[in-house]
């Protein structure tokens, strides 16, 4: 544990059945009248974004322009298409109903405007951008995953000098997240089991990577708890609303968490595989954590142990000795992805994803060593550290 | 504060500022030493693209500026080149953990100590070396306390040492 440590979440959270219906309410407290709405195409097929629509302007809030143009991988054109339909349209905030792509290209349009420049470049890095104009920004996740709700990061893509852009600001954070039930419904068994892998990556990485601290180790030890009580009952019964509200909680609370302490080797070398191999980030998270968490263990396996108890309950935790709870907390969460390999097949090794080569392993390595989240990865990690890591997983 | 302890808070700070500005210029004369003689940081510094400019700043200085060409290596340079990334801490205290050891660069970002302008990604073979030249030049029992792992010495550290002292 750090002897300084900073913490921001300022999002209020509407969690529960209704919380859509409660948006209007919330935009006139935050003074904006005009929001635009942002959604992607498939959610507005699924009628997902529509829903949102229509609970808005049963409150008397009628978005004053919408943008469902927003792809898989977002972009600096398509943020700066998106500013120009908020400007032409006099908005005074935003409402994103998406995944991490939608919500972070809406952080992204919130950036544009907040700053007055298309070029972002200069406000690139680490707790580096000003705050300038403040723009209200609700955000509504439809999966149970990113954690973007309640996250101070955007990576926006800028194709034409083939970076990716990193910011990494507190005046990202949005101002609303919304939470309902509903919206994550249509999500398909194999998608929630991922995006919920994804969540508990997030929980087991803030707490117990360098920059932890008290209050992001509670956030990530009741998402851990929530994890384990709902994700299997979401993946085998999507109408199950309980089971789907418990993921969207445990996922704003991973987020709060690792937005305030970070993620380490599991989320690095998960990035490349995204980036050289396109593995879907949930699917990279669900086959790494266990083999990084062994990895792991001699820096902070008594943390490790110490997790046992949301991922397990007290029973286990008690019935353990505490030398052997660390190896039972990585056992716990290879049962959980045992029962998600059996009820929708997510692979639990990178060969079973079919996006990856073994010779694919030397770029993944190279971009794996560059990701900014290895810095606070409690263990060392060079590059036959990884490669050994990618061979055990293959 | 009363006067008295108002002008003890100036001069600690001066005091810090001054550790601090010997420091970077040592650290600065260490890499340019390592760049020679030990592999990692050469293949670090190799990957980096031509004339990249790192910068580490202190509010109201001191500021180390550092460019990196494939002839002549690195090299420190004044403000008026503009730093592709910089690492601006927040206080002359941060700054000051940072340069005595108190706090490894992990730690120091993991503590928030430090601003980071650039391409995250860019900084991070930086930020090995650091911890190289780090592994060199504090004792390894120092050294272990803050970093995650003690960086095996390729050569003896009385060259790096050297290297610092000659300026070469
Ligand atoms: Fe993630």
């Amino acid at each position: 544990m750090q002897e300084y440590f900073e913490f921001k979440l300022p999002a209020k959270i509407l969690s529960g059945g209704g919380a859509l219906e409660h948006i209007a309410h919330e935009l006139e407290g935050l003074g904006a009248h005009s929001p635009m709405l942002m959604s992607d195409a498939g959610l507005v097929r699924f009628g997902v974004a529509g829903q949102v629509k229509a609970a808005m302007e049963a409150s008397g809030c009628h978005p004053a322009a919408e943008f469902y143009d927003v792809p898989a991988d977002s972009s600096i054109q398509v943020v700066n298409r998106a500013a120009e339909l908020f400007r032409c349209n006099g908005c005074d905030s935003l409402v994103a109903v998406g995944g991490g792509s939608v919500l972070d290209t809406a952080k992204g349009v919130g950036m544009v405007l907040a700053q007055g420049t298309e070029d972002l470049r200069q406000n690139m890095g680490c707790e580096a951008l000003p705050r300038g104009q403040h723009i209200p920004y609700v955000a509504i996740p439809t999966t149970a995953g990113t954690g973007s709700e309640a996250t101070l990061v955007a990576v926006i893509a800028d194709p034409d000098r083939q970076v990716k852009m990193e910011f990494i600001s507190y005046h990202l954070l949005p101002d609303v997240a919304v939470l309902d039930p509903r919206m994550t419904r249509t999500l398909p068994p194999r998608v929630t089991a991922a995006t919920g892998m994804d969540t508990l990556c997030h929980a087991v990485e803030a707490a117990s990577c360098l920059q932890r601290n008290p209050i992001s180790d509670a956030f990530a030890e009741k998402a851990i708890g929530l994890v384990m009580a709902h994700l299997t009952d979401a993946v085998d019964d999507g109408d199950n609303l309980a089971a789907r509200q418990g993921m969207a909680n445990a996922s704003l609370l991973a987020g709060a968490a690792f937005s305030n302490s970070m993620v380490g080797l599991v989320h690095a070398i998960g990035h490349a595989l995204g980036g050289v191999c396109r593995v879907p980030h949930g699917e990279a998270m669900n086959i790494l954590l266990p083999a990084v968490m062994r990895y792991n263990l001699s820096k902070c396996g008594s943390r490790y142990g110490e997790l046992l108890l949301p991922l397990a309950g007290p029973e286990i935790y008690a019935a353990t000795p505490a030398p052997e709870r660390p190896m039972a907390a990585i056992q716990a969460i290879e049962g959980l992805r045992g029962r998600l390999a059996q009820t929708c097949k997510l692979p639990a090794r990178l060969r079973d994803t079919g996006k990856v080569q073994e010779s694919d392993f030397d770029a993944v390595i190279a971009r794996a060593l560059n990701d900014g989240a290895i810095i606070v990865n409690p263990r060392e990690a060079g590059a036959s550290d990884i490669r050994a890591l990618l061979q055990e997983v293959w | 504060m009363p006067m008295k302890k108002e002008r003890l808070y100036r001069v600690k700070l001066r005091c810090q500022r001054a550790v601090c500005s010997l420091v970077l210029t040592c650290l600065s004369r260490a890499l340019r030493g390592l760049e020679r003689c030990d592999s990692r940081v050469r293949g670090e510094m190799a990957q980096w693209p031509e004339g990249f400019c790192i910068s580490m700043e202190l509010p109201g200085g001191p500021v180390l500026r550092l460019h990196h060409t494939k002839s002549k290596g690195l090299v420190p340079v004044d403000s008026s080149v503009q730093p592709d990334v910089a690492i601006r801490f927040k206080s002359v205290q941060d700054a000051f953990y940072l340069c005595t050891g108190r706090l490894g660069v992990a730690g120091a970002y993991a503590q928030h100590r430090f601003v980071l302008r650039g391409n995250v990604s860019s900084v991070m073979g930086f930020v090995r070396c650091v911890d190289i030249a780090e592994g060199y030049l504090f004792p390894r029992f120092w050294a272990r306390r803050i970093l995650k792992e003690v960086p095996a010495h390729e050569v003896p550290a009385i060259r790096v040492y050297l290297a610092v002292l000659l300026a070469k």
